[in-house]
């Protein structure tokens, strides 16, 4: 073979090894493609004693909820209360909430209510649980499916 | 030069051009810079009976920590989430201090805010610095 016929064979080969593509392995793709996205919503209630307040959302699928107690302050005061509430995670039925898991929390910023919770239309209570000697506010996040 | 001797040459040149964009393939990794935790320094003027705070948001659960490092009055200070509407702050841990005091709370990522108020003690105004860490 003479080096005319041995270039384009050459060119060929180099051209093949040069392939930077990277490829996944090969096969069906079975990696997980059902991540749920999580949804975080806030809101501020009003609360005197004996009071509760509730909260409805939608929940597009299955999925872990939680809940968190932000912050309870007099309203007109910007300092913090250690005050402990009922907060609660329920559905809505009539005009209330009927409630499935619930805990009095004293105010954080990590979850103090953790729960499955399923498609459908769930509800978010706040409740004096017997600490409040006045009018408080009350901040709520949770986060849901 | 002979006309074979001229083709070596010409094919010894094409392989060596074909090598060299190969160097050029091999993956890199991409620089990665250490963030967390975070230090914010902020100042800021407060009036009598008034209040300033500052948002920001955590990408992972950690440690907040805030401490006034320099202050003309014995303020206010706390840690909570942003208002829902309004603007502002709802504190979730909050103490009146002079300066070098800290608070500090644990946080899941998300959104939060530091606020610096008057509870009392600023006659016309007090001038303050903050040293915010967060993860």
């Amino acid at each position: 073979m003479n080096t005319k016929r041995q270039l384009p064979l050459l060119i060929a080969l180099l051209v093949g090894g040069c392939d930077d593509s990277i490829s996944g392995p090969s096969g069906t793709d079975t990696s997980s493609t059902s991540t749920t996205t999580l949804i975080t919503e806030s809101f501020e209630a009003t609360l005197a004693r004996g009071e509760s307040t509730f909260y409805s959302f939608s929940v597009s699928a299955a999925g872990p909820a939680t809940v968190t107690l932000a912050s309870v302050v007099q309203p007109g005061k910007a300092a913090a209360l250690a005050t402990p509430i009922q907060i609660a995670l329920g559905t809505p039925v009539g005009e209330g909430c009927a409630i499935t898991d619930s805990v009095e929390a004293s105010p954080s910023l990590t979850p103090q209510l953790t729960a499955t919770i399923t498609s459908g239309i769930h509800c978010v209570q706040v409740a004096d649980s017997g600490q409040l000697t006045g009018q408080v506010i009350a901040s709520i996040r949770f986060v849901h499916p | 030069m002979t006309m074979p001797r001229f083709r070596n040459y010409i094919l010894l040149g094409t392989v060596a051009l074909f090598a060299s964009a190969c160097e050029s393939d091999t993956p890199t990794e991409p620089s990665t810079t250490t963030t967390s935790p975070t230090t914010v320094t902020w100042s800021g003027i407060v009036g009598p009976g008034g209040s300033l705070s500052r948002s920001f948001e955590t990408t992972q659960a950690g440690a907040v920590t805030v401490t006034l490092t320099l202050s003309d009055a014995a303020l206010g200070l706390g840690i909570g989430v942003p208002r829902t509407a309004n603007g502002g702050c709802r504190l979730t841990v909050s103490q009146v201090d002079a300066a070098g005091q800290a608070v500090s709370i644990p946080a899941a990522g998300g959104s939060y805010c530091v606020q610096v108020f008057d509870d009392g003690s600023v006659v016309k105004q007090a001038a303050f610095t903050v040293q915010i860490v967060y993860p």
